[in-house]
């Protein structure tokens, strides 16, 4: 079995059993680990001659990975700063006049 | 081990390798095969392409599922309880 499916499994043993939350958590981590696979293959990989990964491919690839976790832990961090509530209450602020812009978003 | 949890997880995993084989399929394509081409059939070059492209993919694949489990040891491992 893969490790990271194997290491989810066990995890959420110890969480009281898994219930529909951590299917779908388990789901999300799924589809993060397809789509981290396919976006530093698409960046990192160009040449086709020969079946293994060369050392600069690998170096790449350990190198997208760090960038793509940093870009989602800032990513989530302005998310949850600029989060859909807080705009709607600015955009409804600003219509009615009540509200201005903090500057840094001008 | 529950087993009807155990075929809940299976399921998400089957679920997991059908998006990743779709991933690989297209990735594949856009890597190995010319925007302009005339015959349907692969040449040597692309049935080469081909085959290293999914082993190349594959290994990606394996290496970035270690490191997650790296991170997530990492993670647990900082959290207080």
């Amino acid at each position: 079995m893969n490790p990271l499916i194997q290491q989810e499994f066990s995890s959420t043993q110890q969480q009281h059993g898994g219930t529909a939350d951590q299917i779908n958590q388990f789901k999300m981590v799924m589809k993060m680990y397809n789509v981290l696979t396919e976006t530093c293959y698409t960046n990192c990989v160009s040449t086709h001659a020969q079946r293994k990964l060369t050392e600069e491919e690998k170096r790449c690839t350990a190198l997208c990975l760090d960038k793509l976790i940093n870009v989602r832990n800032r990513t989530i961090l302005r998310w949850m700063e600029l989060g859909p509530m807080v705009e709607k209450n600015i955009m409804m602020g600003i219509a009615m006049g009540n509200v201005d812009l903090p500057e840094k978003f001008l | 081990m529950d087993p009807q949890q155990a075929q809940l997880f299976a399921s998400v995993e089957v679920e997991m390798m059908t998006d990743l084989y779709d991933r690989l399929t297209n990735t594949c394509f856009k890597k190995c095969i010319p925007l302009r081409f005339h015959d349907s059939d692969l040449t040597k070059g692309e049935t080469v392409c081909i085959d290293r492209c999914v082993a190349k993919y594959m290994e990606i694949h394996e290496e970035v599922g270690k490191k997650l489990v790296e991170l997530q040891q990492q993670e647990s491992a900082a959290k207080p309880s």
